[in-house]
């Protein structure tokens, strides 16, 4: 720090925290104080305190699950709606008429039988003060129907056959990585190689309508099904979206 | 939560994360004044940055207390050139010590604590700017101090 003014306490605390080091003996007694101090602020802890950080720690377990990527069954609505009663030392009944909804209804939802609709997620969110914001139900909810719909193959091949007509690009390889290329069902054979993804659609079409086949679909490099309006060229390169 | 550019008085939105290597790595001792390297091997550190932005310009470790329903704060830093009367920045150790705060509250509720041990010679600051309660060798906030904390900081 040469030709620096030295920093003041008050800098050096506004900065930086660094323990002070203590002895075996020193830690003994720190956490027996520490300990003492504690009983005592916990036993002056108000009751509305109490409950205030009782409903954070409930919202920020909310924002915390819904900023990550990973589900969690048992994370669902249901399961922090089950909390936020259990918090409020709520009945069920006493809850349904505080928000004006039927019993049934909050049964179904407690249940998992039934999704919130925005009367009941507004109304939620009003009655918790904003501890429970209509915001973290609608994308609790999402949350759940994304992994429904990315999971459940049962679903999906049973709406198979509601489906007369579907796009037909098959996998890219890494070798074409620039190019869109348009193979027959099954993969195996390349029908064309072009730059742009229209061109592709295009001959894909024309193609199926030849061949006399229907099932047409659009597969990204990893062999999945994707949205017919993008197309992922390879995993290294941005989408060629010219639609949206 | 917000820090405030010193000169123009414009505030900045922040984020606060669970330092990756590669975040620990750029925490070198000239510019965050510990070796954050060695405390990263006994501790979980956080970094923050202004959202947006990859420069980190605080960093923070701790140590987690299960039984005892409480997170020890054992380093905090500022980068540099946010420390001292040209400091860039104000509010990064606030922003900090209420994000430890929150994730006590977001482990243990009603119970939630965050205690230090502070140099002697600096308990008095930490007591005055951050409301901590003093407990003899450590200071603590839990309670409606913690709570305080939170709402000027979060």
């Amino acid at each position: 720090m040469k030709g620096k003014k030295p920093l003041t306490d008050k800098e050096i605390a506004e900065a930086y925290i660094f323990p002070e080091k203590l002895n075996k003996a020193q830690k003994i007694e720190a956490n027996a104080q520490l300990t003492r101090a504690r009983q005592k602020s916990r036993a002056e802890l108000s009751p509305s305190n109490r409950l205030i950080m009782r409903l954070m720690q409930l919202k920020f377990q909310m924002e915390d699950y819904l900023k990550g990527t990973a589900y969690d069954p048992i994370r669902t609505f249901a399961y922090f709606l089950k909390e936020y009663l259990h918090i409020l030392d709520m009945r069920q009944n006493d809850f349904a008429k505080a928000i004006q909804i039927h019993e049934t209804e909050l049964s179904n939802l407690i249940g998992n039988r039934r999704l919130p609709s925005n009367e009941t997620m507004l109304r939620l969110e009003i009655h918790s003060n904003n501890y429970f914001p209509a915001v973290y139900t609608h994308r609790l909810v999402e949350k759940e129907k994304e992994h429904e719909l990315a999971t459940n193959l049962a679903l999906r091949k049973k709406q198979v056959h509601f489906v007369k007509k579907s796009w037909a690009i098959h996998g890219l390889d890494e070798k074409d990585s620039d190019k869109w290329v348009v193979r027959d069902e099954g993969g195996k054979h390349g029908v064309a190689s072009v730059r742009t993804q229209k061109q592709a659609v295009e001959i894909a079409r024309g193609h199926a309508a030849k061949s006399g086949r229907s099932g047409d679909r659009i597969h990204d490099s990893d062999g999945k099904i994707r949205d017919r309006d993008i197309i992922t060229p390879s995993r290294s390169k941005i989408n060629k979206d010219t639609k949206h | 939560m917000e820090i405030v550019h010193t000169k123009t008085g414009v505030t900045e939105t922040v984020e606060i994360r669970e330092a990756q290597p590669e975040d620990i790595r750029k925490l070198t001792k000239a510019r965050y004044a510990f070796n954050w390297l060695k405390e990263s091997k006994m501790s979980k550190v956080f970094v923050l940055n202004i959202r947006g932005q990859n420069e980190i310009l605080g960093a923070v470790s701790i140590k987690t207390v299960p039984q005892e329903f409480r997170i020890e704060i054992n380093l905090l830093t500022s980068s540099k050139e946010n420390v001292g009367e040209t400091k860039m920045y104000a509010g990064i150790a606030g922003c900090l010590l209420a994000y430890i705060c929150r994730l006590s509250v977001s482990l243990f509720g009603e119970n939630a604590c965050v205690s230090l041990v502070p140099k002697t010679k600096l308990r008095e600051h930490y007591i005055t700017e951050y409301g901590m309660i003093d407990a003899g060798w450590q200071i603590y906030v839990e309670g409606a101090s913690l709570l305080n904390l939170m709402t000027k900081y979060l």
